[in-house]
């Protein structure tokens, strides 16, 4: 099923048992169903739990956390991840902030998910993934859908948490099947956090000492059956990790990149937006061994460009990461 | 309830809003508090005259900075208050959240100003969608009609026809800036403009106040609809503490009109002692008591992120 697809039915799955979840966010009902089509159908078996606004983010997120105080589920939808500023107040100030400042008594158990990213030439205010401006807000989780992660899991696990997830859907992966079973080339292996979120490791080798480590999430995991395939050919050993909860990391990621880590001996950590200030710093300050080569790559730090060439160079992409895996190799 | 019984009950819970906001003040030049306050002296029949009308059991409060009164009037939790506000492991939300950020049952504060209004609005919905009977109340200043968010929230109430009661306490200045230099046009007139029905009040006497918060609930109530209701009132105190700007004379002015002075001519001078008398002994047996008490270690704290 397209990961667009199993989005939908996880969220049919969880209207239909779950009475107190409700959709909101602009454009969602049918026939349109989205911007991106993800909540298509679910505004007619639901009609009186999907509801559509206007264009005021900051109220779409200031509602959820109303519906969610007062023991409903919302999912907010954000139409671009590059709206979710609007919304930057209600989260950190309101929805991270009610349950520890009442002293627990409170809960806001709610998501807000929202496509991140770029590719398609929508230019620099509907194409960037902004996530690393609320990474680190305490009491709030942000997680990231991959190639390789069960979604329905992830969305599962969200709504047991019973406190404000961000989920992060790069749209270019919208289209894509979801690749959670291993074949002759990559082999696939979950690891559960203690926070019910996974992290996904893949391999393109067998019972073999890796050569490099590959710490990434969301969207730039498109890119890595390829690589992996491809490195076979250069005889290389990769491993790759792929976070699921991004914020905060939990204690059992932490200690599989270092494992890792340790192995390899060398590390490249991959990220969708620019770097700088990046969720990759973050990853390469838990990296305790201090001889590990650590190197970083995310797109440019600029914004993005429209035209097809220029938005090219800007991004993250295959050849760039492939460059930086030969270039850390030789080392 | 017989009038006398009532003006009694209202002239009690009005001392008791400003005895307890005299006594923070006198903590806080004592330097016994930590962070600041921002007390409703002057303006505490515009708490207690909502209170009065709303159902406490299932009615929902939203507020802001300044909510000591309004938290009061509503639960007379005199001793979760203070012990909050003087950062006690007993207090309200264990001394974290201090006099701006307050929770008990249905009553909820934050600290930012027009905030609380979109999340207002979500348990209006809530409500509505549950086909409860309660109604949402959110209090703002009048300072805080310059947010973004709130005509958002005043579109989407009007539009989805929510059960939900705006409550604008203006008391004329938002901090050091005074209406003048901060709005155009009319407050009534921006929520008519989303078809929603409003009630203007200067707020002089607390029991016209009464019947005035009581029709505007019961229109939410019945109606289903949004209801805005504006109060002009006035704070005798500064903004928070040592900010006061504005011109003496004009103080002077309003302090002519407290409603508490008003309703008090109503009382005889044995019983107004004997109300005086039991609050200002209960105070003091309070603060004796929070005075014993934990402080929360930040293992405690720590435990809320789990
Ligand atoms: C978003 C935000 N901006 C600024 C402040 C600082 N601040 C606290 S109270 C206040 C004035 C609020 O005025 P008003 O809404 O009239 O309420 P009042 O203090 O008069 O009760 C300001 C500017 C704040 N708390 N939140
Ligand atoms: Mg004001």
């Amino acid at each position: 099923m397209k990961i667009c697809d199993e989005i939908n039915t996880v969220l049919f799955e969880m209207m239909q048992n779950n009475r107190e979840v409700i959709l909101i966010g602009e454009d969602i009902l049918d026939p349109y169903g989205g911007a991106f089509r993800i909540t298509k159908g679910l505004s007619s078996s639901f009609p009186e739990r999907v509801l559509t606004t206007p264009i005021s983010e900051a109220t779409i997120a200031g509602m959820s956390i109303g519906m969610a105080l007062r023991g409903l589920y919302p999912i907010a939808e954000i139409m671009f991840g590059d709206f979710i500023t609007l919304c930057m107040d209600q989260l950190l100030n309101h929805a991270s902030k009610l349950k520890p400042m009442y002293n627990g008594n409170v809960v806001v158990p709610m998501i807000m998910r929202t496509p991140m990213g770029g590719g398609r030439g929508y230019g620099p205010t509907h194409s960037q993934s902004l996530e690393k401006h609320f990474l680190g807000i305490p009491f709030i989780d942000i997680v990231a859908v991959s190639l390789f992660h069960n979604v329905k899991r992830i969305f599962l696990n969200a709504y047991n948490r019973r406190r404000p997830v961000i989920i992060i859907e790069n749209k270019l992966l919208y289209p894509m099947e979801l690749f959670i079973s291993s074949n002759d080339e990559v082999f696939i292996e979950n690891m559960l956090t203690e926070t019910g979120y996974c992290d996904v490791i893949i391999k393109n080798y067998i019972n073999n000492t890796p050569d490099i480590l590959i710490v990434t999430y969301g969207g730039v995991s498109r890119f890595l059956k390829t690589i992996l395939r491809k490195m076979i050919e250069e005889e290389i050993r990769v491993v790759s990790v792929i976070i699921g909860q991004i914020s905060p990391i939990s204690r059992k990621s932490i200690s599989l990149i270092n494992t890792y880590a340790n192995q390899c001996g060398k590390v490249l950590i991959l990220e969708e937006g620019s770097k700088e200030f990046g969720w990759s710093a973050e990853i390469q300050g838990i990296i305790e061994n201090r001889d590990i080569i650590i190197n970083r790559l995310g797109s440019v730090n600029t914004i993005i460009p429209s035209n097809k060439k220029l938005e090219e160079q800007v991004l993250i992409n295959e050849e760039k990461i492939i460059n930086n895996i030969l270039e850390m190799i030789r080392i | 309830m017989m009038k006398k019984e009532k003006v009694e009950k209202i002239y009690s819970l009005m001392l008791l809003i400003r005895r307890t906001e005299e006594k923070l003040l006198e903590l806080f030049s004592r330097g016994l508090l930590n962070g600041t306050v921002h007390t409703c002296i002057g303006q505490e029949a515009c708490a207690v005259g909502v209170m009065e009308v709303i159902d406490k059991e299932i009615d929902i409060i939203f507020s802001n900075h300044r909510a000591h009164g309004h938290f009061l009037a509503y639960s007379e939790d005199v001793y979760g208050l203070l012990a909050e506000v003087i950062g006690k492991k007993s207090g309200l939300c264990g001394g974290i959240g201090g006099s701006q950020h307050l929770h008990k049952k249905n009553f909820y504060t934050n600290g930012i100003q027009g905030g609380m209004v979109p999340i207002a609005l979500g348990a209006a919905k809530a409500e509505k969608f549950k086909g409860s009977n309660a109604i949402v109340i959110v209090f703002l200043g009048d300072g805080t009609m310059g947010q973004g968010v709130v005509y958002e929230s005043l579109n989407i109430a009007s539009l989805w026809s929510l059960p939900l009661l705006f409550i604008l306490e203006d008391n004329h200045y938002a901090q050091t800036t005074p209406k003048k230099l901060a709005h155009a046009g009319s407050f009534c007139q921006r929520a008519k403009a989303f078809d929603i029905q409003t009630e203007h009040i200067k707020v002089d006497d607390v029991l016209k106040l009464i019947n005035v918060a009581d029709n505007a609930v019961r229109y939410v109530r019945e109606n289903k609809k949004p209801f805005f209701l504006h109060m002009e009132t006035y704070r005798f105190s500064p903004h928070s503490k040592g900010d006061d700007y504005r011109n003496a004379e004009e103080i002077a002015k309003f302090k002519l009109e407290d409603p508490l002075i008003k309703l008090e001519k109503e009382l005889s001078k044995e019983k107004v002692k004997e109300i005086s008398e039991n609050i200002d002994n209960m105070l003091l047996s309070i603060l004796n008591s929070i005075n014993n008490d934990n402080e929360m270690s930040l293992e405690e704290l720590l435990i809320l992120n789990n």
